[in-house]
This record gives C-alpha cells, structure tokens and sequence, in this order.
C-alpha cells in the first residue's frame, strides 16, 4: 500500500499529464472496466514514421487507473507505435514504481494502455 | 445475548493477521467465515461416513444417507419449511434458475409480466432477462426511491395495468441494505391476483433474520450457506409444497437419483420430493456443513442474531454520518413510527477517492471490505454511482471493528490529503 499512494503518484493523480482531448486525432479508443466502472478515453496522433506525435485522455478511474494512464501518455510519446504495441503490465508497474501489483488491481493498471493499444489497432484496420 | 468478541474465537480465519494487522473481516455480504463447528463437521464426514447416497447397502451408504437425511431436515426446518419442500442447490444464483427453468418456462407466454425491481442483484435479474427472451414475457420494475425503497404506492397501479404472473424480488438488497417490505406486497399481491407466484431472493435475509417459509407465503424462496456460516457450494430453494405435490413445479435436473422407473424411450419421475429434485450425486459433505452452520445460529438465536445486526448498523450509520467525506447510500433514517428498514450492511461513497482505492487502504488497515457495483450495475446506473464502497456484518462483528472501520477511513483522507 505504501509502495501504491506514495506521494508522487498522488501529485500525478492531482496534475495528470495530457488529460484532454485532441483536436483532430487520427485515432480514439476507449476502455471500460466494468468491474468499477472506470472509463478511459484515448486520443492519438501519429507521424508519417510510425511514432506517436501527441496523445490525450479523457475520463475518470481510480488512483491506479488514472496515475498509470498520465505517466503512460507521458511516457509513449515520440515512441514508436511498435514498441508501445509491445508494453506490458511488468512495463507498466516500473512505469509507476510497483514492484508487483494485487491481482485484484490489474485491470486498473492495464485499462490506460488496453485503450492505447486499440486506438493503434484502430488505425491498422 | 451473545458477545461477538467472544463469538470471534469460533472463527478460525479471523485470528490471522493481514497486513500486519489483526483482521476486520466486514465482507460478510460476499460470504461469511465458518465457525470451526462447520468446518469439522465437513472434515469429521469424510474422515467417518464418506460414501455415496441412497441405493448402497452397506453400513457407510446407510450412514452417509441418514446424515444427507437429517442434515436436509436441519436446513429446512431453519427456515420453517418442510424437508420435501428443500431443494439442495449450489447457492441463491442456482436457486433462481431453478424457478426460471422449473416454474416459469412451462407457465409464462408473450402478454404475461415478470416483476422485479431495479435494486435487484444481478442473480435475481439476469435470470429473468433470460426467460423473458425465451417465453416472450416482458419484465417490469417497481421501481426505487431516492432513500433507497421501493415505492410500494405503485404496486397497485402496476397489478391493473400488468397480467403479472411472477413477482421476484429480494428480502434484503446487498447493496442498498433496503429491507423491503414483502409482507406487504405479498398481502396486496394475493388479493389483487391470487394465482401469482412470488419468489424472494433471501440470500441476504437468511443471515441476518428470523424467517418462516409458510409465514412469508411466498411460493419460492433462494437462499446460499455460504454467506450464513456455512460452506460454499451449498443453497437452496424452497418451493410451497401445492406447487411440487401437483407438479407444476417440475424438475429442471434429469438424470440418475431423482426417477422411479427408467425405459428406453421414457422416464417416470421420483415421487418422493426430495429424490425428484436430487439429480446426480449431492454435495453430501457441505449439506452436512449448512446444517452445522444452522445449528449453530439457532443456538445463538436468530432474534438475537437480528438484534445484534442491528445495533450495528444503527452504530455504523452514527459513526459514518460524522465523516463529512462519506454519502451514505440506502436507507439511514427509518420511516416515521417504524423500525429501521435496514439490514446486514452499509454502503457509501466517499468524495473524492474512488472505491477501490478507499478498499486498497482499508485493506492495508486489515479492515476487509468489498468495493466495486455488488453486482448491481442497473442500480448504480440509475444513481450515477460509479463504485461504493461496501461493510457488511456478521454475528462476530463488533463496535470496536465499526470504530477499526472509521479509524481506517482517516487514513483515507490522510494518504488522499483530502
């Protein structure tokens, strides 16, 4: 639990990177969970070389949700969209300092980048 | 009256540590924890009368039988119903489909009226969902107000503009805590349209009240073992004898224990009741468990069990009532000259911080609570609740974990800097 509210997470929670919407995105996606009702929204914009120019999010969640999709975005941007494709939920607990999180809590952390990764999917279709 | 502390020490698992703490077991509404009667007396069955059911002559058969028997007899009679009228299911979910498939797809058509209400657990709605889509009856709702009860002043208005031919709704809502008044729409139910069947979800009544089968006069009642000590696994429904005795109740479970005679191209069913909803092996060893776990709350006494139940939520509501953060969700104050409609639990949202993060630091308290829809997603929609948070009761629950409760709650707004 220490290792889950620590401070810094609770400032990314107050001050979320990228949260809006873009104007004009090539790609949104978005990402229910249902067990709690968490609901992310995610607007992407590529360059011509398969990387991600901007990202935006939209929507509300818990702590884990939400802190996990604002260092998420911070961190995927100017990345190729390949290596993005290729994240996974250990990426995602160094990403926000966890060493390992409770089964219960896997879907908070995976609901950010599961509506990236199907915004990229979007696109490919 | 009991004393729960005392109480604790019959409940192995509540002396564990989690988190460094010494635990606050308040998930009582997802399922309860078994007292060590329960437990050794599934342990003490396998150990000394482990044999299949029925048909055996030998001495382990006979004695596995006369347990399965008298454990039957046990259950049913805790609820004030006859052993014929007891059947044996998993838990509540598989009780009800046991009326959708036992009951209602041999008597519902397009044009006829399931009644149910939104606060309804997923179990008691889905299941209808189902049926509706099957026979072509439609489903309705007596719906909810903002204190979170029924509004019963409808009931009428509905009956004369509904052929309603079942009514299904719960005792005791998990999530609002809403005791409803089901004596009373059974009252006006039976007058206004003898011939309606009417179902009570009991499966969060069960533990915490009194109840009588033939006093509630409803003609099919659920319930699951688990969340009233006994074992997972193990429920049942209860079915008015009229019903089965003229079969207009079948069985919705084919196959060996429950047939009289077996030909080639046809199958005469058991007459005997208990044998004709008994399909396959049964669970012997958690029936054995149930009963156990029967026993042991009729020796605390079930008015006493309601007693206790509700000084604690007259105690968990004061308390909770003082932290600014927290909204309250169901009922909170009774109606005039009535008692408190409330029963088992209380739910809440606190401002600002989501209910699974509210859990997780409860839980690093070691206070255990649920958070999350309760399986009541069509409610929370309704009221544009996102997630709440969820403490539930049971006989060894005390104050002093309501005040371990509170306690962890300020460590909330501290971790949140609310």
């Amino acid at each position: 639990m220490s290792d889950l509210y620590q401070a810094v997470l609770l400032d990314e929670l107050r001050h979320p990177q990228h949260k809006q919407s873009l104007p004009d995105p090539d790609s949104v996606a978005r990402a229910v969970n249902v067990s709690c009702g968490d609901d992310l929204t995610v607007y992407l914009k590529f360059s011509s070389d398969q990387t991600i120019l901007d990202i935006g999010w939209q929507g509300n969640g818990c702590a884990i949700a939400q802190v996990t999709m604002s260092l998420l975005s911070a961190h995927i941007q100017g990345k190729r969209v390949k290596d993005v494709m290729a994240l996974t939920q250990s990426d995602l607990e160094s990403l926000i300092g966890i060493k390992q999180i409770s089964l219960g809590r896997v879907k908070c952390l995976m609901l950010g980048l599961e509506a990236v990764q199907r915004a990229i999917q979007k696109t490919k279709k | 009256m009991f004393n729960p502390e005392e109480l604790k020490q019959d409940f192995p698992i509540l002396s564990r540590q989690i988190n460094g703490q010494s635990l606050v077991y308040l998930d009582n509404a997802a399922t309860s924890q078994k007292p060590q009667v329960v437990i050794d007396a599934i342990s003490h069955y396998y150990q000394t009368s482990n044999a299949n059911v029925h048909r055996g002559v030998h001495a382990l058969s006979d004695e596995s039988t006369k347990l399965w028997e008298t454990s039957r007899a046990t259950i049913a009679t805790f609820f004030g119903a006859n052993p014929g009228e007891l059947i044996l299911t998993r838990n509540t979910t598989e009780a009800i489909n046991g009326v959708a498939y036992g009951w209602a797809d041999h008597h519902l058509s397009a044009s006829d009226v399931i009644l149910t209400t939104p606060m309804e657990h997923h179990s008691d709605l889905v299941v209808w969902q189902q049926v509706c889509q099957r026979t072509g009856a439609e489903l309705r709702f007596l719906e909810v107000d903002e204190t979170g009860r029924l509004k019963i002043e409808q009931l009428e208005e509905i009956f004369a503009h509904s052929d309603i031919k079942l009514i299904s709704l719960g005792l005791v809502s998990n999530t609002l805590g809403t005791r409803n008044p089901v004596e009373k729409i059974v009252k006006i139910a039976r007058k206004l349209r003898p011939e309606v069947k009417i179902l009570l979800d009991g499966a969060q009544a069960a533990p915490h009240l009194p109840l009588d089968f033939h006093e509630l006069d409803c003609d099919f009642f659920a319930f699951s073992g688990h969340k009233m000590l006994g074992p997972m696994g193990i429920g049942g429904l209860l079915v008015k004898q009229d019903l089965l005795e003229s079969k207009a109740f079948q069985p919705w479970l084919f196959g060996g224990g429950m047939i009289a005679t077996v030909e080639r191209e046809k199958t005469e069913f058991a007459e005997d009741l208990a044998d004709r909803f008994t399909a396959g092996t049964p669970d012997v060893a958690s029936t054995v468990g149930l009963a156990a776990a029967c026993r042991y709350l009729q020796q605390l006494g079930m008015k006493e069990v309601a007693q206790h139940d509700q000084e604690l939520v007259q105690y968990a509501l004061e308390k909770l009532t003082q932290i600014s953060e927290v909204t309250l969700i169901g009922p909170v104050y009774a109606l005039p000259a009535q008692p408190l409609d409330r029963v088992g639990s209380v739910a809440f949202i606190y401002q600002g911080v989501h209910a699974h993060d509210v859990a997780q630091i409860l839980d690093s308290q070691g206070v255990a609570v649920r958070s999350g829809h309760h399986c009541t997603m069509p409610l929370h929609t309704q009221f544009n609740w996102q997630a709440t948070v969820r403490a539930s009761f049971q006989v060894y629950n005390s104050q002093a974990d309501i005040d371990k409760l509170v306690a962890a709650l300020a460590k909330v707004k501290a971790v949140f800097g609310i």
